[in-house]
């Protein structure tokens, strides 16, 4: 009976202490940064538009290389030029502010940017005394600022600057807590520069618009915008046809455009400019890919790391010498590759934080590593006449690779802090 | 954590000259548990070794705790027999650090870095002791407070990098009711 009573007993308290554990509450905080937008008129900021004393080198971006001028976006702000006259002392020459340019490319000697989701065409005849020609509105994509904020629309007013402001909250339970209204995040939302053989400029892989004689093509996140550019003072929108979800990056080459998209590579044909015809597709799982091409192949760069949600990091080889059907070669493992750039049988990939990678491409079968530049977060590069420009999270680096093997360091800029 | 293991040495000697001397017997304790709060209920598992002296034991503690996230305690642990016999209750407090032993999760895509957090727990427990022997059977009830520190980045939709990642950081402080059965050698 004692023992009937005891286990009774035992039974009845820990029922009771279960039952006490539900008045234990756990306390969860989250802390994160609100950003404030400030604004600023666009009147106000197209009359800002002109060139001034340069300004520390920050978040470095997209990179333009024309003559003896490096351009190089600082995100969100404007464009750095540089003057390269002198590879081994890349100097700064002036500053040319331009809110929410992240993009940037150019067509004789005019300069087109993005200011948000307008476009901007400056004369940059002298780059230390550039005018703003024109403006066409809404060209871009509306700026996604992360959840639950966007870019205006259509009213007078940019974001000119952002305010950043540390906010605790208490939560109920982290797992359900995706979705924050007031988490806004500053990150870049569209990017890049050009290059059309016929245009004197070279571009990195990762633009996001180009230019090709006298036509600009612009991702529009799902669409392709086409503008006649022949006059910048008049430039015309012609067609925007649609190129697919997750566009991200275009890659001019020969007569053809190569669009890297989130699920995969579009060849555009450019028989007629005004009016880009798909002529091709290749198909890879989500990821994010930079493309470049020669005659024969187009290499594809996947990676993961961000809200593409891929799972590889990887370089493809695609064979292009059918068009209407490429074929996936070879897929050769990376790190975190972002950027990349060829010259002759010289393949230069930007291998994110395992630096740069300089493969000799004679045979895409067998790739062989040349060279591995180690310690530098790289991103993007141009490889022009023996020089390579390469743009890397602590600054920008000029190397002479006219023997590969010994890749020869010219100039850096390093990021401010 | 210098000062825990300074600790932990210090018990060692003590319990090392505990056979010659018996003022301080070397004392070993077994817990297995479980952890009820808000969040739901859970295992805990606890080794503490010490020192007796007279009503007293003072221990150093370590386990593995498997409320909401696992994670290792390192702890103290002082205990206060109401009396000395073979069956008593007993007071005890314990007081440490939380080291978060991260679990493998595929499913998601930001990357979490943990910093260790405040350990505490009291309770109150009954010991029966066998017969002309230091083993015993122990069993508590208390509350036990873990807290820890997430810091969380997510990548943001980048197409212009380099871009910063959004950064989160969570302060868990979790409350429970801690009900532990244990064995004493």
């Amino acid at each position: 009976m004692k023992k009937i009573l005891f286990t009774a007993k035992l039974f009845f308290a820990a029922t009771l202490a279960v039952m006490l554990g539900g008045c234990f509450k756990d306390s969860i905080t989250k802390t994160y940064a609100i950003m404030r937008p400030v604004y600023k008129s666009r009147t106000e900021a197209l009359a800002e538009i002109k060139s001034g004393p340069s300004q520390p080198l920050k978040s470095p971006g997209k990179i333009f290389l024309r003559g003896n001028y490096l351009f190089v976006n600082e995100v969100d702000k404007g464009v750095h030029v540089f003057d390269n006259s002198n590879p081994s002392s890349l100097r700064e020459a002036a500053f040319i502010a331009i809110p929410g340019n992240i993009d940037i490319g150019m067509k004789d000697h005019i300069l087109y940017a993005d200011m948000y989701r307008d476009l901007v065409a400056l004369d940059i005849s002298d780059p230390l005394q550039v005018k703003l020609l024109k403006t066409v509105r809404d060209v871009f994509a509306p700026r996604d600022f992360g959840v639950g904020m966007a870019e205006m629309g259509n009213d007078d007013m940019i974001v000119a600057g952002w305010v950043m402001k540390d906010t605790t909250v208490a939560i109920e339970s982290v797992e359900n807590n995706w979705v924050c209204p007031n988490c806004i995040t500053l990150d870049s939302y569209a990017g890049s520069a050009n290059v059309g053989s016929p245009a004197p400029g070279i571009s990195g892989s990762m633009a996001r618009f180009s230019i090709v004689n006298d036509y600009l093509y612009a991702i529009q996140s799902s669409t392709l915008g086409v503008y006649h550019i022949a006059d910048p003072l008049n430039i015309e929108a012609k067609s925007a046809p649609w190129a697919g979800l997750g566009i991200e990056t275009i890659y001019p080459f020969k007569n053809k455009l190569f669009i890297g998209s989130q699920t995969g590579m579009f060849i555009y044909g450019l028989n007629n400019p005004a009016a880009p015809q798909k002529e091709g597709s290749f198909f890879h799982a989500s990821a994010c890919d930079p493309v470049i091409a020669d005659d024969a192949f187009a290499f594809v760069t996947l990676r993961t790391g961000n809200s593409c949600m891929s799972s590889f990091n990887e370089l493809n080889v695609v064979s292009i010498e059918n068009i209407g059907l490429p074929q996936l070669v070879k897929a050769y493992p990376m790190t975190n590759p972002h950027g990349l750039a060829k010259d002759g049988n010289l393949l230069f990939i930007c291998d994110g934080k395992d630096g740069l990678k300089i493969y000799n491409a004679s045979n895409v079968n067998d790739l062989q590593l040349i060279k591995h530049l180690t310690g530098m977060e790289t991103y993007d590069v141009i490889a022009w006449n023996k020089k390579l420009i390469l743009v890397a999270a602590n600054g920008i680096y000029q190397y002479d690779y006219s023997n590969p093997q010994h890749i020869r360091l010219l100039s850096t800029v390093a990021v401010s802090h | 954590m210098k000062i825990f293991f300074r600790i932990v040495a210090a018990l060692l000697v003590l319990s090392g000259t505990a056979a010659a001397q018996s003022a301080y017997p070397f004392r070993s304790q077994q817990y297995i548990g479980m952890l009820n709060g808000e969040w739901g209920t859970a295992l805990s598992l606890q080794s503490v070794n010490g020192v007796q002296h007279k009503d007293w034991f003072l221990g150093a503690g370590a386990g593995l705790d498997y409320y909401k996230f696992r994670t290792i305690p390192l702890f103290l642990s002082v205990s206060r027999f109401i009396t000395p016999a073979q069956r008593s209750f007993f007071i005890s407090v314990d007081g440490g650090v939380n080291f978060m032993w991260p679990e493998i999760d595929k499913t998601v895509f930001y990357d979490s870095r943990w910093k260790p957090g405040l350990y505490a727990a009291g309770s109150v427990g009954y010991k029966i002791g066998l017969k002309d022997k230091s083993d015993a059977f122990l069993m508590s009830i208390g509350y036990s407070a873990k807290y820890l520190k997430e810091k969380r980045e997510t990548p943001t939709l980048c197409f212009n990098p380099p871009c910063a990642p959004t950064v989160e950081t969570y302060n868990y402080g979790l409350n429970r009711l801690s009900i532990r059965l244990g064995w004493q050698f």
